[in-house]
């Protein structure tokens, strides 16, 4: 019996023992491991319980130099709010307040007015020095709330691709749209259970006692867009859209080599910090979530195509016709002229001649010339960090039998692409052959103090180095002695482009006179190129052809790259 | 009868809670509740200091956010800016710099 007793005692003991390590144990997290969410609770009562406190991670843009400035962040300041039965002289409250912010006197005596209601609000946003002057104060009947808002300090930089927070239709503020959706979950502040039953979190959530996911996902975003970069897109952005009168103008500035998105962005947009007086057509980001025919800036990929699968060398010729019946339809260089027999496949770049193109398409077939347009990305979504992306159409050359979908399809025409997918696949030809997935967010620093870089994949293989050089080539020729007659060549620094101009489908399906879309696409330097850029507009009035419009909008970024980041020159002022 | 009394008084004597345990529980108890106590005022006084600093960053977060709303707002007057507007005027003459090295091939690579 006794030692049933001492057997007992033990047991008890023990049990003791444990609960008591429990309870410490429980004490370590809530102080140690949580303390943080326990001090912004705390927080929400710092001035008043009235109002929940709004938390959300930041989005960073990165300067060259890696210094990072909020794209999205926190604002801070105060609500100003009056208990009318409390507030004793009217009068000599409305100087006391005046005197620190100014207040709307006929708002002030409404609110005075009411003095059923015991919480008047009077004020919105007040400055943190004018919201601690207040309080310091002590206004009878007068009351500070601390409040926090989501603002956006560039206002309308890159308005599309950030996105803003809003109010979904459970009431619950959310990312609505860009990055501000797509990453919602890293961004979320609003984790709940922290606060619920001590014992009962202590032994039902022990696996969230021990290990905090929440700091293993929560945290800021790292984008790969450059303020200043971005900036200067915007400006050049909204001068063509206003110069030409166009629908939509938009770009895209791309390390080919990563997919670092440096800046896109399209005009017209918003202001985040006003979107209630925005567009809600302008919400969303066409750069991902429209299709458009890009026109001839496919050519160099039909050309890469053919040099790659070898039916086509840079020096072979072909009999241009001006205009070619395929399949009953008819269709014809910009022109309509001929070029006539041994046409050089550098004057399918230099002119821009459709009849080439198509000729290259011929000579691929259609099983070729579909895989290396699939392994360049159209028809699929690019993968970039950005909600809504549209897959492409390239059903055409899917579905379809016949020679003149794989002609039209050669020069830009038939098929539809996001700019997104655009540059992804024209960005193989500045990245040695390879294609790469196009990002915006290039690491998230969570909340538990590690940065996660985030990986986007390698290079996928595309064309052969030797066929993207040939091409480039051509390129840097067109800039040299086509381009504006090659009067914007620059005689230090070799820069390959090309332009594309492409009709428009117009009501009933059929392609309408006088609706244009413009694209030009380029990068530098050639033979090592760090940026690529795609440049459209979308009816332009008064000009037919894209090299009116983009060559000196393309050509005064070009340049403002090269003063930016200080590219050295690639070749001698002799143009060697 | 004294058998079975004898019984009982030995049985009793074994129901009985042995001193060192009492007494080593006992202390147990109270240095648990101590650590306990100690470990609340901690907690309280961290919570204070936590409250105090998160206040504090935020408000400066704030702060940070303005005067990069005006950073921006200059990047933007300052790519708007014409050379001309800052009485810049063309070089009659441009030169280039030499480039180093070629780079007109990456094949192989």
């Amino acid at each position: 019996m006794r030692r049933e007793v001492r057997l007992r005692l033990r047991l008890l003991s023990g049990g003791l023992f444990l609960v008591a390590l429990l309870l410490v144990t429980r004490l370590y997290f809530v102080q140690i491991v949580h303390g943080r969410d326990f001090s912004l609770r705390a927080d929400r009562q710092y001035i008043s319980s009235s109002q929940e406190l709004y938390d959300r991670g930041s989005i960073y843009f990165t300067r060259k130099d890696g210094t990072l400035l909020s794209a999205a962040a926190l604002g801070t300041g105060f609500t100003v709010s009056i208990n009318p039965s409390k507030i004793g002289n009217p009068e000599t409250a409305y100087a006391a307040l005046n005197a620190i912010t100014p207040v709307d006197k006929a708002a002030f005596d409404a609110s005075v007015a009411k003095t059923t209601d015991p919480y008047e609000v009077l004020a919105k946003r007040v400055p943190e020095e004018a919201g601690t002057a207040i309080d310091a104060a002590k206004i009878s009947g007068v009351s500070v709330t601390r409040e926090r808002w989501r603002t956006y300090p560039a206002s309308t930089e890159a308005a599309q691709s950030i996105g803003f927070v809003a109010f979904d239709n459970d009431n619950t503020l959310a990312g609505r749209f860009g990055l501000e959706r797509y990453y919602n979950d890293v961004l979320d502040r609003n984790a709940a259970g922290l606060f619920g039953n001590f014992f009962a979190e202590l032994f039902a959530n022990l696996d969230n006692v021990v290990v905090d996911a929440r700091a293993s996902r929560q945290g800021d975003l790292v984008t790969t867009i450059d303020p200043i970069v971005q900036e200067k897109l915007d400006q050049i952005l909204a001068a063509t859209n206003a110069q030409y009168s166009s629908q939509e103008t938009g770009g895209i500035i791309m390390d080919p080599s990563t997919g670092e998105i440096i800046a896109m962005d399209s005009n017209p947009s918003f202001d985040l910090n006003d979107f209630t007086h925005g567009d809600p057509a302008h919400f969303g980001n066409p750069l991902v979530e429209h299709q458009y025919e890009f026109g001839s800036i496919m050519k160099p990929l039909t050309m890469t195509a053919g040099l790659d699968a070898g039916v086509i060398t840079p020096t072979s010729v072909y009999n241009d016709t001006g205009c070619t019946t395929v399949n009953k339809s008819t269709f014809c260089n910009y022109d309509l002229k001929a070029r006539g027999p041994n046409t050089p496949m550098q004057e399918i770049l230099s002119q821009s001649l459709n009849v080439g193109a198509a000729f290259i398409a011929t000579k691929l077939g259609h099983e070729r010339f579909r895989t290396y347009f699939e392994k360049l990305g159209f028809g699929t979504e690019t993968g970039i960090d950005l909600p809504s992306e549209v897959r492409g159409d390239i059903q055409n050359i899917k579905n379809s039998p016949r020679d003149i979908e794989y002609d039209t399809a050669s020069f830009g025409q038939g098929i539809a692409e996001s700019p997104v997918q655009m540059i992804k696949a024209l960005g193989a030809l500045a990245n040695h052959g390879a294609v790469v997935t196009p990002h915006l967010v290039k690491a998230i620093r969570l909340e538990n103090g590690v940065t996660k870089t985030l990986s986007w994949g390698k290079p996928e293989p595309v064309f052969t180095p030797a066929a993207v050089e040939d091409t480039t080539r051509m390129l840097v020729k067109v800039v040299d002695t086509k381009l504006a007659n090659g009067t914007l060549k620059i005689p230090t620094m070799s820069v390959a482009a090309k332009t594309g101009t492409a009709q428009i489908a117009g009501p009933g399906g059929k392609y309408a006179e006088g609706l244009y879309f413009h694209s030009f696409f380029g990068y530098f330097p050639a033979y090592d190129p760090k940026y690529v850029i795609l440049l459209y507009t979308r009816q332009p009035h008064g000009v037919q052809y894209a090299s009116e419009t983009l060559t000196h909008p393309f050509m005064d970024l070009t340049h403002f790259l090269i003063n930016y980041y200080t590219v050295p020159p690639d070749r001698t002022a002799a143009g060697n | 009868m004294r058998s079975k009394a004898k019984k009982r008084q030995s049985r009793g004597a074994s129901l009985a809670m042995p001193d060192r345990t009492i007494t080593m529980l006992s202390f147990l108890a109270a240095g648990i509740f101590f650590v306990y106590l100690v470990l609340v005022i901690i907690t309280v006084s961290y919570a204070t200091m936590q409250t105090s600093l998160a206040a504090e960053a935020r408000t400066t977060e704030g702060a940070i956010a303005q005067l990069e709303t005006t950073y921006y707002s200059a990047i933007s007057k300052g790519s708007a800016s014409t050379p001309s507007s800052a009485g810049l005027v063309a070089p009659v003459v441009v030169e280039y710099a030499v480039a180093k090295a070629p780079g007109l091939s990456f094949a192989g690579r």
